[in-house]
């Protein structure tokens, strides 16, 4: 991704003052851990982490007309979720590539919010204008802003986090805004929150109101909070100081990447781009068969799959890494790794491969290798996911 | 961070110990610091020659790999098996049992491309 600058997050002066090992990413200035990606990546599973998520883009689309909007820039039933309730969906360009793989929340029937990919934010904001104009020619009302610097935003995440963020919670029970954002209804309490609904909570002491949701990118129990930027640091600070309620230690990127896949959670710009289509990355259940969207009429030509995502680990011990081959046991090539890392979970080497070769099935795959370097590693395929969530739900 | 003062060092951050004919290899604590958690360390076998400044092996942190660069010349006796279950070593104690090579040095005069701790400091202040 050429990115030209690097842009800190509101919580830049935290990282460095915690010691972080800092690394560009989509054009900001992350951290990639504090102590042990290993470290931070188990106490997440075990505990909570506390993970500055900043980076990523926050575009709100809004207007009379924003439901008609979403159902056709997005792939999923956007606008028939209930206005407390978040939805995964992709969004295709006309020939059915993936820009972007998202997550909108419904505040109203005429306000969305897509919480979108740090590298993409521009392109995906340029697209949605582009379509927001196309909109307007024809006489829609619907406006689409990129508010991504006003707001920051927080994780967190792991079995133990509802016993930080309950306790240091107030409810907020009226109807209408929430910190930087405008509900338009009575917000439930943060107790009875289940997946993929958002809320909206009064930190106590600090007097921080942010939006909080039940998700996150771990494959564990978790949170995600939208504070406005300027009071991000504040938020920070007094979760870590009330870090001994849930065993909460700061998390870098690092870990996150290792736990999402762990999760088999996709990462774009390894296992989504434009040049892979929803049925390639075995999202087709993020497609509706109801409405129109763009890049549906493209998919209908898509006949069978030009190429199949699998997941495996390896026997040796070395890490597969993005863009390396896989070879079939006669050593021909077939395919080739979207994601590879060590798993800190199950102490092995994981990995996704795209195999190209239409001749391979993949479910009959038994022996192949990885050239990792000129080293021929042998894999084995794996039923995602390579962890899988305790309890907690 | 600590670097021996009776270490020598190349600027690809790895020391040699030497011991009469025969030296030991590893990584400094530098260079454990920048790679974090290690996970595999891909190393030569005994009787493999090491050529001064040539890549001998590769080291493996959860986000990288790094190439190995041979601080000298010499005939590989030993390899540090405790590696192949404990990578973290190198992370733990980076002059000690986190050593990498036992070699039998070929060409003495190798050291004195090496720079002592105190250089080395400087080499990282300059250059960190």
């Amino acid at each position: 991704m050429e990115t030209e600058i690097n842009k800190k997050t509101p919580l830049y002066d935290e990282h460095i003052k915690l010691g972080a090992k800092i690394v560009p990413f989509a054009g900001f200035l992350m951290p990639l851990y504090y102590k042990s990606i290993i470290e931070e990546h188990l106490n997440v599973r075990n505990n909570s982490g506390l993970f500055d998520i900043s980076h990523m883009g926050e575009i709100i689309i809004k207007g009379k007309d924003a439901g008609a909007f979403v159902d056709y820039v997005f792939t999923a039933d956007v606008s028939k979720i209930e206005p407390d309730e978040i939805i995964y969906s992709l969004i295709l360009n006309e020939k059915g590539g993936i820009i972007d793989d998202v997550t909108v929340f419904k505040f109203s029937e005429n306000e969305f919010m897509a919480v979108v990919n740090a590298a993409n934010t521009q392109k995906d904001f340029s697209w949605l204008h582009y379509q927001q104009s196309e909109f307007q020619k024809k006489g829609y009302d619907v406006d689409v802003s990129d508010v991504s610097e006003k707001i920051g935003l927080i994780s967190v995440q792991g079995p133990k986090s509802r016993d930080i963020i309950y306790p240091l919670v107030d409810e907020v029970i009226k109807i209408g805004r929430c910190g930087f954002f405008d509900l338009k209804y009575k917000p439930k309490p943060v107790t009875e929150l289940k997946h993929f609904e958002f809320s909206c909570v009064l930190f106590k002491d600090i007097n921080v109101e942010a939006l909080i949701s039940r998700s996150g990118y771990t494959g564990e129990f978790g949170f995600e909070i939208f504070a406005p930027a300027k009071e991000t640091k504040i938020l920070w600070d007094y979760l870590l100081k009330h870090g001994y309620l849930s065993n909460l230690i700061p998390v870098g990127l690092g870990a996150r990447d290792t736990l999402r896949f762990e999760a088999a959670l996709p990462l774009y710009g390894h296992e989504l781009d434009e040049t892979i289509n929803p049925y390639d990355a075995g999202l087709e259940k993020y497609l509706s068969g109801t409405k129109d969207f763009i890049g549906k009429a493209a998919l209908k030509n898509v006949k069978s799959k030009e190429k199949r995502l699998i997941f495996f680990k390896l026997s040796g011990k070395q890490i597969p890494r993005h863009a390396q081959r896989i070879l079939d046991e006669n050593l021909k090539p077939i395919g080739c790794i979207a994601s590879g890392t060590y798993s800190p979970s199950n102490k092995f080497p994981i990995g996704s491969a795209y195999i190209s070769d239409t001749n391979v099935n993949p479910s009959s795959l038994k022996n192949f290798f990885i050239d990792i370097r000129g080293n021929f590693e042998k894999a084995e395929v794996v039923n995602p996911p390579f962890h899988k969530k305790g309890k907690s739900t | 961070m600590e670097f021996p003062k009776n270490l020598k060092y190349n600027t690809e951050h790895i020391w040699v110990k030497v011991n009469r004919d025969n030296a030991l290899i590893g990584v400094t604590d530098y260079a454990q610091d920048q790679l974090g958690d290690i996970i595999y360390v891909d190393l030569p076998e005994p009787g493999y020659e090491l050529e001064q400044n040539e890549s001998f092996g590769t080291i493996e942190s959860a986000k990288s790999v790094s190439e190995l660069y041979a601080p000298v010349s010499g005939h590989v006796v030993r390899v540090n098996e405790s590696l192949k279950d404990e990578p973290e070593l190198v992370n733990e104690e980076p002059y000690d049992a986190g050593w990498l090579l036992e070699i039998k040095l070929t060409n003495e005069n190798d050291l004195n491309d090496l720079m002592d701790n105190l250089d080395y400091e400087e080499y990282l202040e300059s250059n960190g």
